[in-house]
C-alpha cells in the first residue's frame, strides 16, 4: 500500500506564442482558484514573420471553453473565416477540389448520400463532389456560410489568424485570470529521478520548482526535448518535405473564406488570406530543390512579390510519449505532423483537451500519463492517416510526389484505403478527427472510384436520385447565393455576444 | 435486367435465421438476389436473448416495423434496465439503465461532482438517484421517452423483453411474405469446390441439394459450416467467462411486472429473470467446474417465485467466437459465430450488428464471391463488437466480494485483459470512464457497472474543485427533484402495456 499521495502544489507552463496561452488559460479557467498554483514561463516568439494560425472548425470549442468570442477576436487581428481548403495545380495535370470540413447536403431520410453519389457520378448523372457541400460552394462565391441571421459566426468554418496577433490577443485575455508570468530568454531544466524539479531561467536568473511541468515550447520542445523520453512514433514522416519558406503577401482584394493549396511539381505553396496580408508557405524538399529554386517557385505560384522571406529546416515526427514522467507536452513540442492540411493548432488543442480531462492531482499520476500517451499517439496516428492518404494517392507528376507516393504505409491507412477502394466504405477507427465526409472529399478528390457499392445502392433506380441531387445541387447554389459576402461579412463584423 | 439472381442461403431459422433473412429480404434488390432458408422443425431453436438493447428498436424501425404489433405479436414488455443483485453485496443491488446519470456541469462529466461532494462531507444520494431511467424503473412505471431535451424523461432510452420464439415466427412471416423461400429439411453433407474451398452446395436428407453463392451460417451452437466444415478455429474466452451451462425455465408472474432484467448473483453463476407478458423467463447460468447440473437445477427451481410451466431445459455453451465469422463463401452470424453469455442481454444485438453489416458488405455480381477487402471488414467489426462486450462483461466477475465462494473467488483473481485492466486503472485513479467510440456500452453504462459493482476511485478531477460547493450541491438536489418530480403522472408499466400492446392470449407455443 502506498501512502497518502502528496497533493500537487505547482504546475508551470513554460512556453511561446499561441501553445503557450492557449495552455495556460486552459489551465487557468479550469483550475480557478482552488487546487494547484499555476506559474507560466514565456519565451521569446518562434513564429516567423507574417506567419498565420490557421485554426479547423474544431478549435472553436476550445475558444468557448476558454470564453473567447470569435467575432471579436477576428475583428481585433484583423483575421479571417475559412471553409476549407482548395487543392489546385500550378504547373502541372491536376483535378482541382474542396475539402471543407462540412457534411453534404442532403435529405436524412434517403439513403446515404455518398454512395448514391457515386453511382450517379459513375452514370455521369451528378455533378462533382463539392457542389453538394453549401460551404464549399460559397466559398467559391467569396460568400460565407451563416446558420442564422444572428449566429456568432459562420459555420463549419475555421478561421486564419495572423500568429503574433492571436498570441498577444489571447495573452491580454490570460491576463483577467491573474497567473504569475516570468519572461525568458532561455530555459534550463534542472532534473531529478522523477522527471524535472524545476525551471532555471536566463541561466540562474531564477529557478522555478514544480511537481507538474507544461511544455508548450514549440517545435524547440525546450523541456520534454531535454528529457531521456522513448522517441518516436513508427512510420517516419508522410512526405519528403524537410525545407518550409515562409513569407508574407499583400492582402487579396476580395477576401476568399478558405485556403489555397497550389500543388507544383517540386512541392506545394499554400495561400493563407487575412484582412491584412496573405500568408504564403511554400514546402519542398531539400534533396531535389535548392532554397534560391524554392524562392522563385514559391514567388511564381504564389502570383505576387513576396516579403520576409523566411526559409527552416522541417522535420515532423509523432513523440511516443508526449508525457514523459512529470512532464506533458502540447502542441509542436508534443509532435509536428506535416503542414498540407492545417492540422498544428489542432494538435495543440488534442493535447489541451486530453490534459484537462486528465489532470492529475498528486504527482505519479500513472493511470492518467498512459492514457494521455495512448490517446494522443492514436490521435495523431490516425491524423498522419489522412495526410499519408492525400501523399500516397495524389496523381501529381515530380520528384516531390513520387516520393510522397513511394513511402510505405501503416498497416492502418493501408486497411482504410483498401475498404474505401472496394466500397466506397469509411472504415473509421478510435480517435478519428476527419469525419467520413473529408474522407469521401479528399479520396474522389484526388481520382479514387471505388470498385463496387451496397447492394442496396446497386437496387436503388437510378432516375429518381438523379433527380435528387439535381435538385440539392440547385438548393446548394441558391442557399450559397444567399449568403454574405466574406467582405461585407467581416466589415459589418460578426455578432460580439460570446457563448451564452 | 440483371441477368440472374445471386443465391443466398440462411442455413438455420431461429431468431439468427429469420432476423438476417428479414434484413436481406427487406433491403436487398428482389431482381438481383434470390433468398433461401434451409431450417428443420426437427431442430429445436435456442430462442437465446429474451432480453434485449435498445438497438433492436433501431432494428425494427430499418425493417418497417410496426412497434405496437411487434410488441403484441412477441408478448413483449418493457425494458429500462437490468437490476443487478448479490453481484457485490456490500454495494446491494444496482440497476444498469439505458440512460444517463446527471449532467456533464461545466464541462465536467458527472461522476467527479458526484465524488467532490461526497468528499467535502455535503449530502449526497446514491449515484442511481441522479438516473432518470433507474428511478422509473424501480417505480415500476413507463412511458415514451420525451422529445424536449430539458426534461428528464428525455433522458433515457428503452428496449423489450420479448419472445424469442415469437419474434422468430413474426419475422418468418415477414420474411417469407418478402420472397424468402424456406425450406424445410435437415443437412447431410456440404459440397465444396475443391480449388476455392468455397462451399457451393448443401446435400439435405431428402436427398435435395441447394446451391448458393453465399452461405450464411446460422446453425447456432453446431456452427455447421464455419465450424464444422470450414473448420475456424474458436477463440476460447472461458478462462475470463468460466460458465458454461444454463439451465431455464418459465413460470407464470408472481413477483412484479417489472420494467427491467433482473441477474441474481448466486454460488457458481447467475439467475436470470425476464417478465415477459405471458410468462416470466427464468434461467440459472452456472459454470460446471463450480456446479453439477442436479444441484443447479434444484437450485433454479427452488428460487422460482411460482410453480414452473414446463421441464427446465439444459444448455450447452462455451464462451468465444471463432477466429473469423467470414470465411471463404460463408458468414457466421449468432450462436454460429460466437457465444457470450446473456448477463447484458447482448446476444440478439450482435445477430443485429452482424446481419446489418453484412448487408452493406455482401458480395454484388462484380464480385460473387467476395471480395476479401469487404470480408476483412466485416471480420473487423465483428471482432470489435466481441470485445467490447466481453470487457463489459467481465468486469461484473472481475469487481465482486463474495468471498469464499469458488467460483467468485476465482473470477475475481483472474488475469484480465489488458484492455479491461487499463479501463480498471483509469476509473479506480480517477473516475475517467472509457473513452471509445465504437461498440457497445456507453460511458454511463460503464459509470452504473463500476459505481454497482463497488469500485469507488482514488480521486477524481482537480478541475471539479474549482467550482463553489454550494452550487453543485444545488445542482445535484435540484436534479434529484425534477426526477421525483418528472416520475408524477407516468403510467405503471403493466397499465402502459395494458394501453399500448396487450397480446392476445398467447398459447402454450410460446412457452419454453
Amino acid at each position: 500500500m502506498s501512502a497518502e499521495p502528496h497533493p500537487l502544489a505547482d504546475i508551470v507552463v513554460v512556453g511561446r506564442d499561441a501553445d503557450l496561452w492557449l495552455a495556460a488559460m486552459a489551465l487557468g479557467r479550469g483550475l480557478g482558484r482552488s487546487g494547484p498554483r499555476l506559474t507560466v514561463v514565456e519565451l521569446p516568439s518562434s513564429a516567423p514573420k507574417g506567419a498565420v494560425v490557421a485554426c479547423l472548425p474544431q478549435l472553436t470549442a476550445l475558444h468557448d471553453k476558454l470564453g473567447i468570442a470569435e467575432g471579436p477576436l477576428i475583428r481585433a487581428t484583423g483575421g479571417s473565416y475559412t471553409h476549407g481548403q482548395a487543392f489546385v495545380g500550378r504547373g502541372l495535370e491536376w483535378q482541382s477540389f474542396f475539402h471543407s470540413w462540412a457534411p453534404f447536403q442532403w435529405p436524412s431520410n434517403a439513403l446515404p448520400f455518398f454512395p448514391c453519389w457515386l453511382k450517379a457520378q459513375a452514370a455521369k448523372l451528378a455533378a462533382r463532389l463539392e457542389e453538394y457541400c453549401l460551404p464549399a460552394v460559397a466559398a467559391r462565391y467569396g460568400r460565407v456560410v451563416l446558420a442564422t441571421e444572428d449566429a456568432r459566426g459562420p459555420s463549419h468554418a475555421g478561421l486564419h489568424v495572423e500568429a503574433d496577433r492571436y498570441a498577444a490577443y489571447l495573452k491580454a485575455a490570460a491576463g483577467a485570470l491573474a497567473i504569475p508570468i516570468v519572461e525568458a530568454r532561455s530555459v534550463e531544466v534542472e532534473r531529478g529521478s522523477g522527471g524535472i524539479t524545476a525551471v532555471l531561467v536566463d541561466g540562474e536568473r531564477a529557478r522555478i520548482e514544480g511537481q507538474l511541468f507544461v511544455d508548450a515550447t514549440g517545435a524547440e520542445a525546450a523541456l520534454i526535448g531535454r528529457l531521456p523520453a522513448p522517441g518516436w512514433l513508427d512510420g517516419g514522416p508522410v512526405s519528403s518535405v524537410d525545407r518550409v519558406l515562409t513569407a508574407r503577401a499583400p492582402r487579396f482584394n476580395r477576401l476568399p473564406p478558405l485556403a489555397e493549396v497550389r500543388i507544383a511539381p517540386s512541392g506545394w505553396t499554400a495561400l493563407h488570406p487575412t484582412q491584412t496580408l496573405t500568408a504564403v508557405t511554400h514546402v519542398f524538399a531539400s534533396a531535389t530543390t535548392s532554397d534560391e529554386q524554392a524562392q522563385g517557385i514559391a514567388a511564381s505560384n504564389a502570383d505576387v512579390a513576396l516579403q520576409d522571406v523566411e526559409i527552416r529546416s522541417f522535420r515532423s515526427g509523432i513523440r511516443r510519449e508526449p508525457w514523459h514522467q512529470n512532464c506533458v507536452a502540447v502542441g509542436a513540442a508534443a509532435s509536428v505532423l506535416d503542414p498540407l492540411h492545417d492540422v498544428a493548432a489542432f494538435v495543440l488543442q488534442l493535447g489541451i483537451v486530453h490534459l484537462l480531462a486528465l489532470l492529475p492531482d498528486t504527482p505519479g499520476a500513472e493511470a492518467e500519463r498512459a492514457e494521455y500517451n495512448r490517446i494522443m499517439r492514436s490521435s495523431l496516428a490516425r491524423i498522419r492517416d489522412f495526410q499519408q492518404a492525400f501523399y500516397r494517392l495524389a496523381p501529381a507528376a515530380g520528384a516531390f510526389w513520387e516520393a510522397g507516393r513511394e513511402r510505405t504505409l501503416q498497416p492502418e491507412l493501408e486497411y482504410k484505403l483498401a475498404a474505401f477502394h472496394a466500397r466506397g466504405l469509411f472504415a473509421p477507427m478510435e480517435d478519428e478527427s476527419f469525419s467520413a465526409e473529408s474522407w469521401q472529399a479528399v479520396l474522389t478528390g484526388l481520382g479514387v472510384r471505388p470498385s463496387s457499392l451496397p447492394p442496396v445502392i446497386v437496387g436503388a433506380a437510378l432516375e429518381p436520385l438523379a433527380a435528387e441531387l439535381a435538385q440539392q445541387h440547385r438548393a446548394v447554389r441558391d442557399a450559397a447565393r444567399r449568403m454574405p459576402a466574406h467582405e461585407d461579412y467581416l466589415r459589418r463584423g460578426a455578432p460580439a455576444r460570446t457563448t451564452p | 435486367m440483371a441477368a440472374r439472381r445471386l443465391p443466398i442461403v440462411v442455413l438455420g431459422g431461429g431468431t439468427a435465421g429469420w432476423m438476417t433473412a428479414a434484413a436481406l429480404a427487406k433491403h436487398l434488390p428482389r431482381d438481383r438476389y434470390a433468398l433461401t432458408l434451409l431450417e428443420s422443425d426437427e431442430i429445436a431453436t435456442v430462442g437465446v436473448g429474451e432480453a434485449t438493447l435498445p438497438h433492436l428498436r433501431a432494428f425494427n424501425e430499418w425493417l418497417g416495423v410496426d412497434e405496437a404489433q411487434f410488441m403484441r405479436e412477441t408478448g413483449a414488455t418493457i425494458k429500462l434496465g437490468i437490476e443487478f443483485r448479490g453481484w457485490n453485496r456490500a454495494a446491494g443491488a444496482y440497476i444498469h439503465p439505458f440512460g444517463a446519470f446527471g449532467e456533464p456541469w461545466f464541462g465536467i462529466e458527472f461522476q467527479h461532482h458526484w465524488m467532490r461532494l461526497r468528499a467535502s462531507g455535503r449530502p449526497v444520494r446514491p449515484i442511481e438517484e441522479y438516473s432518470f431511467s433507474v428511478a422509473a424503473a424501480r417505480a415500476g412505471v413507463f412511458d415514451f421517452p420525451s422529445q424536449d431535451r430539458q426534461s428528464p424523461r428525455s433522458t433515457y432510452a428503452y428496449a423489450y423483453h420479448l419472445d424469442a420464439g415469437l419474434y422468430a415466427a413474426f419475422l418468418r412471416r415477414f420474411a417469407e411474405s418478402r420472397g424468402v423461400s424456406r425450406i424445410e429439411g435437415k443437412v447431410k453433407g456440404v459440397l465444396r469446390d475443391g480449388e476455392s474451398g468455397r462451399v457451393t452446395e448443401l446435400v439435405l436428407e431428402s436427398g435435395a441439394r441447394i446451391a448458393g453463392e453465399l452461405f450464411i451460417d446460422c446453425s447456432g451452437f453446431r456452427s455447421l459450416l464455419i465450424g464444422g466444415e470450414l473448420g475456424v478455429q474458436w477463440e476460447d474466452w472461458s478462462h475470463w467467462l468460466p460458465c458454461d451451462r444454463a439451465w431455464a425455465v418459465p413460470c407464470t408472474q408472481a413477483s412484479g411486472f417489472t420494467p427491467y432484467t433482473r441477474a441474481t448473483a448466486a454460488t457458481a453463476g447467475w439467475m436470470w429473470r425476464i417478465p415477459l407478458q405471458h410468462r416470466v423467463g427464468n434461467g440459472y447460468v452456472y459454470s460446471s467446474r463450480f456446479l453439477a447440473d442436479d444441484p443447479a437445477r434444484e437450485a433454479l427451481l427452488a428460487a422460482l417465485e411460482s410453480p414452473p410451466l414446463a421441464a427446465p431445459r439444459p444448455l450447452r455453451f462455451r464462451p468465444g467466437k471463432r477466429k473469423r465469422a467470414w470465411e471463404a463463401n460463408c458468414v457466421a452470424i449468432g450462436l454460429a459465430g460466437g457465444f457470450l453469455e446473456p448477463l447484458e442481454s447482448t446476444s440478439i444485438f450482435l445477430i443485429q450488428a452482424g446481419a446489418m453489416d453484412l448487408l452493406s458488405l455482401l458480395p454484388d455480381e462484380g464480385a460473387p464471391f467476395g471480395d476479401p477487402r469487404l470480408r476483412d471488414e466485416f471480420n473487423r467489426l465483428y471482432d470489435l463488437q466481441y470485445e467490447r462486450i466481453r470487457d463489459f462483461l467481465v468486469l461484473h466477475y472481475a469487481a465482486n466480494d463474495r468471498r469464499g465462494e469458488p467460483l467468485w473467488d476465482y473470477v475475481r483473481n483472474v488475469e484480465l485483459p489488458d484492455s479491461l485492466k487499463h479501463k480498471l486503472q483509469l476509473f479506480r485513479a480517477r473516475a475517467v470512464l472509457p473513452n471509445y467510440q465504437y461498440g457497445l456500452f456507453s460511458r454511463d453504462s460503464w459509470l452504473a457497472v463500476l459505481v454497482g459493482q463497488g469500485i469507488v476511485p482514488e480521486r477524481y478531477s482537480p478541475l471539479a474543485d474549482a467550482l463553489p460547493v454550494d452550487v453543485v450541491e444545488q445542482r445535484l438536489a435540484r436534479f434529484a427533484l425534477d426526477i421525483r418530480v418528472g416520475l408524477d403522472g407516468m403510467p405503471t408499466h403493466e397499465a402502459f402495456i395494458e394501453r399500448y400492446a396487450r397480446a392476445p392470449l398467447i398459447a402454450a407455443a410460446g412457452a419454453t
